[in-house]
C-alpha cells in the first residue's frame, strides 16, 4: 500500500514537471531548445546577458569584461557575480547549443526545478498541503497573471523575471529556494557542506539575494531560539557554512564591494510602484490572494513551533514588500518567486480551513484539491477572479534573422579594433544587443537624430553615445583592495556628445522602421554617404545595411539640408 | 568502497535511468519543433554536469534522504560547485572550455571521498 502512494507521488510530480516544462520553456522558446537567433528576448538585458557569457566563452575566464561591453574600455574587472555565466558557457560547451539559448534555458530549467524543492520543503510539514500548493507555481512562468481584480493595472507580471532578463536574480532565487532546504535539514550530519555550497552560489550568482537568505536566516534562528530549539550544534554549524562562504566567495566579494557596492549604495526609499517595469503587485493573485491569506493567518497558530516552509514563506513575503524600505527593483525581483514562496500559504490556507470540517482527511481530497487548483490555474477552466495561467506571446522577440545576419556579420568580418556607428533602429534603444557585433561601438542619440530631421538637414556630426554597461562602474584593478575608474579619465564628450561620422570605420542604417520616415532618413544619409568612391556597402539583407568607409577622417557627406 | 554504498549506486544507477528516459519523453513533448539529437544532447549536458555529479555529492546523505531528494537537491549543489570552481579555475588560467570534462568527474570524485569518509567513522 505505501509503495503504491509513493509511486502516485512521483507520478504527481513527474507530471507536474512536465507541465511547467512545457508551458515554461517550451511556450516560451517556440518549442525549441535552439534557435537561428536570441530567441524570446524581449529587452535590452537578456542581451547584457548573453553578450557577457558570450565573451566570457571567448575569453576562456572572467578577468575582464569585454571592453566593447564596458564602453571600449580595456581590462576593466568582471564585476558581475559570474556564475550564471560560466554555468551556461560550460553548458553550451557541453550541449553544443548557442550561448544565447543556453543562458535562457538554464535559467528557466532550474527555476522549474525550485517549484519541485519547494515541494519537498512544504512536504517535510505536511503532504497534504504540499501537494495542494504546487498548482499556484505555476504562475511563476505566466505572462501576464490574468485576474481580473481590483488595482488591476497594477497586477499581472510575473514573467518580466524571464522575458526582460531579470535572470541572474531568478538563478539565485533557485539557490534561495534550495539554502531554504538546506537550513530545514540543518541536523543532517556535515550539513554546512551542502549549505556552504549554496550560500557560495548565491553570493556568485546575484549577491543582493544573499541579504534575502540572511533575512530568512535570523528569522529562522530566532524562531528557533523561541521554541527553544536552538542547539549549540545548530549554532556551530551555521558559523562553519557563514565562515567557509564568506572565504570562498571573498574574491568575488572585494570586487563587489569597490563596484557595486559603492556604485549603488543602499538609500531609504519608499517606492510603491517599479516604475518602468512591469512588475508584480499582490493583488495580482486575486481571490487566490484570499486563499494565501487565510494560510498566513493559519500560520500563526503556530507560532510556538513553526516549519521552516512557512517561515521562509513570511521571510520572502518580507523581502517582496522591502521595495518599501529602500530596496527597490531588489524587491520587486523577489516577487517573481512569490508563486514559489507563497504557495506553502496557499495550500495551509486551503488545508487548514477544509480540516476545520473534514475531520477524518484522506490523501484523495489533497490530490482532488490539486487537480482542481492546477485547472483553475493553468486555466484551462478560467474564472474570472482567479489568477491563472496565460501563454508568451507567439513571437521571437526583440531579435530577428536579418539583424541577427548583420550583428554576426560584423563581428566576424571586420577588424577587431573597428569604429562601428549604428544609425536610428527600431530595437537599437535595447542598445546591449548591439554588443553582439563585438566591436567598439557607438550609436546615434535618437532625440538628436529626430530633431536633425524635423529641421530636414543632413549633418557631418551627430550627438552619439557609447551605450555600454556602467552598472556598477567601470573599474580597473590596481591591486588586491585598489581600483580605479578608467571612465574618469575621459572626458565627458568621448561617451556622449557630437561625433564625425566620418571617424567610423563602418556604419549601420536599417532600412525598415515602425516609423517609416527614420528609416528613410536613414537611407538618405546612407545615399549620401556613397556618393564619395570611398565609402562601399560592405553588408546588405532586407532590413540592415552595413558601409564601409576606406578613408577615415576624409570629407565623407556634404552637410545640407533636405 | 563498502558494499553497501556499492549496492546502492547499482540499485539507485537505475532510477537515474529512469529518470533520463522521463526527460527524454518530456522534452521531446515539450520541445516538439526540436530534432531528437538536440533533445538527446541537451538531456545528457544536463545529468553530466548536474544531476549525476550531484547524485554523488549527496550520497553522503543516502541514509536520510531519498533518491528524488539527493537528485533535485544534487543538480543545484552541482550546479553551484560548477559554477563557483569553474570561475576560479578560469581565473588561475584553465580555459572554460576544458571545464565540461574537469568538473563533473571532480565533484564525482569529491563525493566518493566523503561517502567514503563516513564509511571510515
Amino acid at each position: 500500500m505505501v509503495q503504491i502512494k509513493l509511486d502516485f507521488e512521483k507520478i504527481v510530480l513527474a507530471v507536474f514537471f512536465g507541465i511547467l516544462i512545457f508551458i515554461g520553456p517550451g511556450n516560451l522558446f517556440g518549442h525549441r531548445i535552439m534557435h537561428e537567433f536570441p530567441y524570446g528576448y524581449y529587452a535590452s538585458d537578456t542581451f547584457q546577458h548573453q553578450v557577457r557569457a558570450d565573451a566570457i566563452k571567448d575569453a576562456g575566464n572572467f578577468r575582464y569584461e569585454a571592453f566593447y561591453i564596458s564602453r571600449g574600455l580595456d581590462n576593466i574587472v568582471g564585476r558581475y557575480p559570474p556564475i550564471i555565466y560560466h554555468i551556461a558557457v560550460i553548458f553550451s560547451y557541453a550541449s553544443g547549443i548557442e550561448v544565447y539559448d543556453a543562458i535562457y534555458f538554464i535559467v528557466l530549467f532550474f527555476a522549474v526545478i525550485a517549484a519541485l524543492v519547494m515541494y519537498f520543503i512544504i512536504r517535510d510539514f505536511n503532504k497534504s498541503v504540499a501537494l495542494i500548493s504546487m498548482p499556484l507555481t505555476v504562475l511563476m512562468i505566466s505572462h501576464p497573471v490574468n485576474s481580473l481584480i481590483p488595482f488591476s493595472s497594477l497586477n499581472s507580471e510575473f514573467s518580466t523575471g524571464f522575458i526582460f532578463g531579470h535572470w541572474p536574480s531568478m538563478l539565485a532565487q533557485f539557490f534561495l529556494v534550495v539554502f531554504a532546504w538546506s537550513m530545514m535539514k540543518l541536523e543532517l550530519e556535515k550539513s554546512y557542506i551542502f549549505i556552504s555550497i549554496i550560500l557560495i552560489s548565491i553570493l556568485l550568482t546575484h549577491t543582493s539575494e544573499a541579504v534575502f537568505a540572511g533575512i530568512f536566516l535570523v528569522i529562522l534562528v530566532l524562531a528557533k531560539w523561541l521554541s527553544k530549539n536552538l542547539s549549540w550544534q545548530d549554532l556551530k554549524k551555521i558559523g562553519i557554512f557563514l565562515a567557509v562562504s564568506a572565504t570562498v566567495a571573498a574574491y568575488y566579494l572585494i570586487i563587489f564591494n569597490y563596484t557595486w557596492a559603492r556604485g549603488q549604495p543602499y538609500t531609504f526609499s519608499v517606492d510603491p510602484v517599479w516604475n518602468g517595469n512591469p512588475g508584480f503587485y499582490i493583488f495580482g493573485f486575486g481571490i487566490l490572494l484570499i486563499f494565501i491569506i487565510m494560510g498566513l493567518i493559519a500560520s500563526l497558530t503556530r507560532l510556538k513551533k513553526m516549519h521552516t516552509s512557512l517561515i521562509f514563506g513570511f521571510s520572502m513575503l518580507l523581502a517582496g514588500f522591502m521595495n518599501y524600505a529602500g530596496f527597490e527593483l531588489r524587491s520587486f525581483q523577489i516577487r517573481f518567486f512569490w508563486p514559489v514562496y507563497l504557495s506553502v500559504f496557499f495550500g495551509f490556507g486551503i488545508y487548514f480551513i477544509l480540516r476545520l470540517v473534514i475531520k477524518n482527511w484522506k490523501m484523495v481530497y489533497s490530490l482532488a484539491l490539486f487537480a482542481v487548483f492546477s485547472i483553475l490555474i493553468l486555466g484551462i477552466i478560467k474564472i474570472p477572479g482567479i489568477a491563472h495561467y496565460n501563454n508568451y506571446p507567439n513571437s521571437a522577440g526583440l531579435m530577428d534573422q536579418y539583424h541577427w545576419e548583420s550583428l554576426k556579420w560584423i563581428s566576424s568580418n571586420t577588424e577587431k579594433n573597428s569604429k562601428i556607428l549604428f544609425f536610428y533602429g527600431d530595437i537599437y534603444s535595447q542598445d546591449a544587443l548591439l554588443r553582439n557585433t563585438k566591436r567598439f561601438h557607438y550609436q546615434v542619440d535618437t532625440d538628436e537624430f529626430v530633431k536633425a530631421l524635423q529641421e530636414k538637414k543632413i549633418l557631418r556630426d551627430y550627438i552619439s553615445e557609447i551605450p555600454g554597461d556602467t552598472g556598477g562602474s567601470t573599474m580597473q584593478r590596481t591591486g588586491l583592495f585598489s581600483f580605479h575608474d578608467t571612465s574618469q579619465d575621459k572626458p565627458k564628450e568621448h561617451f556622449f556628445g557630437p561625433h564625425d561620422i566620418c571617424q567610423f570605420d563602418f556604419l549601420v542604417f536599417d532600412k525598415v522602421s515602425g516609423s517609416p520616415a527614420l528609416a528613410q532618413y536613414d537611407l538618405l544619409i546612407a545615399n549620401d554617404l556613397l556618393k564619395k568612391d570611398f565609402i562601399k556597402i560592405a553588408f546588405d539583407n532586407q532590413v540592415v545595411v552595413v558601409l564601409k568607409n576606406n578613408k577615415i577622417g576624409a570629407d565623407c557627406i556634404e552637410e545640407r539640408s533636405l | 568502497m563498502k558494499k553497501e554504498v556499492y549496492d546502492l549506486i547499482k540499485k539507485e544507477s537505475v532510477y537515474l535511468i529512469y529518470l533520463i528516459s522521463l526527460f527524454v519523453v518530456l522534452f521531446k513533448i515539450a520541445f516538439y519543433n526540436d530534432s531528437f539529437m538536440v533533445i538527446l544532447r541537451s538531456i545528457f549536458s544536463i545529468f553530466w554536469l548536474f544531476i549525476i555529479p550531484g547524485y554523488f555529492g549527496m550520497l553522503y546523505w543516502h541514509n536520510k534522504l531519498d533518491f528524488i531528494q539527493r537528485a533535485l537537491i544534487g543538480s543545484a549543489v552541482a550546479a553551484g560547485l560548477i559554477g563557483t570552481i569553474s570561475y576560479y579555475f578560469g581565473l588561475a588560467g584553465l580555459n572554460l572550455k576544458y571545464h565540461i570534462f574537469i568538473l563533473p568527474p571532480l565533484i564525482i570524485i569529491l563525493g566518493f571521498l566523503l561517502v567514503n569518509m563516513k564509511n571510515k567513522e
